[in-house]
């Protein structure tokens, strides 16, 4: 006995449905893997003392400021840098995203500026808690953290005009 | 070995300033191996009282994620130095904290030309293991925008040093041996300490800053890098190395920078006693000015655009006691040479990714006064007085960075035309060689150089041509 077969229509319609599925999938994925991607997406927030007039900064001034030029801010109060401790996952990566340069290249950049007679790097600080409370007391103070850790009288400012939140911060890395 | 025993500092009511106490003092043993830094508080027994108040007061803080720096047990300060050195940069105006760091190198040297070639008896040190630099810096932050800062270079000079008699051209060597009283007059040799300079500085802003004291020339790229960690290749260039501009200048220098994001734009002036035979007594009170501007922007990598300048009398004298015709003792001067010079500089460096270019022009020009020209100290006749000079001096270098134990094969190509040595004929130079940092203190330089003279020069020896290969390791403490 013959068995009945789907009308060719439904055949089509079936296919159809099939490769719209496919082609869905298709088109999700990339953003389901963006989306996983962001999930491991480590902000760190620059960061000031609550009262500070600093409200944004251009990833060059971060630049300086973490490099001890001598940068100041609008009130004219020479910034005061304090870096994490070298080879700690946000340190390393703070230096590759502003400074654009390795652990070992930063060590050689001081090196060379402390040949050159110039001011040596900036203090680093083993606590978060003591650098949050530093950079909330100390006028000029400027370091940066995870926007989580935040507490106390400090905020974060723009970087090149993006806040943390937004998706365009500079200052993101995948740990 | 770093023994900075970060045992606390404090915080004081908001607004106050940060105090960094370092209680425990760096420990040195072996110089040279080990990296010494001492850090000394000036008042510690009042820290931890001071500290345990102040953290008494300090509001609660969310405790930290598991990635970010660990909490100590203690909620006392600690601030850990970065490799290799750091400043305070906060304003600590009883911390009196004295940075000691340095550098040094040795170097194999082997001369690749002929037994023929005078040059073997005449280059120096040559086919020797050699200790070049050792240089010692002591840094220290005096609070409220002083800081000061001396580099010390030990030497075995002038222990070995030759000088030559003109009219003989006799060699006699400097021999210091001594017996050591300490030691049952065993034979020792000393040796001697180089200031290399040393200054106090004020900051009044990032525009104005001034130093007073011995300092480094503020000239082009390599007399300012001039340590043997910093700069790429074994040796200095000619141009450098013949000193068109000062190396160091006794006096003022005021110096600053602004920031027109990406350009940032330096300037520096000095004021000094100049080039001259003593560096405490400038001879002839004629003070010599000088400066320098430069552009820099890391719009294009890191590129920097300098020119300098320079205007100074040099004079040297003799003296003797004579008794004058009130009867009463005097100095009577004579002079060996006298002159006014004027050096110019420009200067480039960029650094684009991994690539490395950097060049620099020098020129100086000398105009003797009457009575203030010397006799040329010529070996071979004939003998005359020193004409006005112009010489100049050149180089440019490229290398890159690879990433296999950052190594950076490079090339230099120098030239020098110095007719006020007229031993010496115009030298066109090349090296060719590798920068290798198994780690960022340390660095191992392996280069070729061949110098090519365009003339014989008053003795000849531009006859001969100059080739050599030098090792070196130098390394930053």
């Amino acid at each position: 006995m013959k068995r009945p077969g789907l009308p060719r229509s439904s055949a089509k319609l079936g296919a159809w449905l099939a490769l719209s599925l496919a082609c869905a999938l298709l088109c999700l994925l990339p953003n389901l893997e963006r989306n996983a991607r962001a999930a491991n997406r480590t902000i760190l927030a620059v960061v000031v003392a609550r009262g500070s007039s600093v409200q944004d900064l251009s990833l060059s001034a971060l630049r300086r400021i973490f490099t001890n030029e001598g940068d100041t801010d609008p009130s004219d109060q020479r910034y005061v840098p304090f870096n994490h401790p070298p080879h700690t996952t946000d340190r390393v990566a703070f230096d590759k995203l502003v400074l654009g340069m390795s652990a070992d290249e930063v060590s050689q950049f001081w090196i060379e500026r402390k040949i050159r007679g110039m001011p040596g790097p900036p203090r680093s600080v083993d606590s978060l808690s003591l650098l949050l409370r530093l950079i909330a007391r100390l006028p000029g103070a400027i370091g940066y953290a995870r926007p989580a850790q935040l507490a106390g009288d400090v905020r974060a400012i723009r970087v090149n005009g993006k806040l943390p939140n937004d998706p365009a911060y500079p200052l993101a890395f995948s740990e | 070995m770093w023994a900075v025993g970060a045992q606390d500092a404090l915080l004081r009511t908001p607004g106050s300033r940060v105090k960094l106490r370092f209680s425990q003092t760096a420990l040195f043993f072996a110089w040279g191996v080990l990296c010494p830094r001492l850090a000394f508080a000036t008042d510690p027994a009042s820290t931890e009282s001071s500290a345990a108040s102040a953290i008494a007061t300090t509001p609660p803080i969310a405790p930290p994620a598991a990635s970010a720096p660990s909490a100590p047990n203690s909620d006392a300060l600690e601030v850990s130095a970065d490799s290799f050195s750091s400043e305070d940069p906060a304003e600590t105006e009883q911390q009196r904290h004295l940075d000691l760091y340095g550098f040094a190198d040795f170097t194999y040297t082997k001369l690749l030309i002929p037994e023929s070639n005078p040059w073997n008896r005449i280059y120096f040190p040559s086919n020797s293991f050699a200790v070049g630099n050792f240089n010692l810096y002591l840094s220290a932050n005096l609070g409220d925008h002083w800081r000061a800062l001396g580099e010390v270079r030990f030497m075995y000079l002038p222990n070995g040093a030759t000088t030559t008699d003109a009219s003989t051209g006799q060699v006699t060597r400097t021999d210091t041996t001594v017996h050591d009283y300490a030691g049952f007059e065993q034979p020792i040799r000393w040796g001697a300490i180089r200031i290399e300079r040393i200054w106090v500085e004020h900051e009044f802003s990032t525009l104005v800053k001034l130093q007073v004291g011995m300092f480094l020339t503020p000239y082009g790229i390599w007399n300012v890098d001039h340590g043997s960690p910093a700069i790429v290749g074994i040796r200095a260039p000619l141009a450098v190395v013949s000193e068109l501009f000062p190396a160091h200048q006794t006096g003022l220098q005021l110096y600053g920078n602004a920031f027109f994001d990406p350009i940032e734009v330096g300037y520096h002036v000095t004021l000094s006693n100049g080039r001259g035979p003593v560096e405490y007594e400038d001879f002839d009170e004629d003070k010599a000015i000088g400066g320098r501007l430069y552009v820099k922007t890391d719009a294009v990598g890191s590129l920097t655009i300098g020119a300098s300048a320079y205007r100074g009398g040099y004079y040297d004298r003799s003296a003797k006691y004579v008794v004058n015709s009130a009867g009463s003792v005097d100095q009577e001067y004579t002079t060996i040479s006298k002159y006014q010079e004027f050096s110019f500089g420009t200067d480039l460096k960029w650094q684009w990714r991994r690539w490395l270019v950097q060049g620099e022009y020098i020129m100086n020009s000398a105009a003797f006064e009457k009575d203030g020209r010397p006799r040329v100290d010529a070996l071979k006749p004939p003998q005359g007085f020193q004409p006005d000079y112009r010489r100049w001096g050149a180089y440019g270098l490229v290398g890159y960075r690879t990433h296999f134990l950052q190594t950076m094969p490079y090339a230099v190509v120098q030239y020098v035309y110095a007719p006020n040595d007229p031993v010496v004929p115009p030298v066109l130079g090349g090296q060719v060689g590798l920068n290798i940092r198994p780690t960022p203190a340390v660095v191992l330089k392996l280069e070729l150089s061949l110098t090519h003279f365009t003339g014989p020069g008053s003795t000849g020896l531009g006859n001969h041509p100059l080739r050599f290969l030098a090792t070196q390791v130098a390394w930053a403490f």
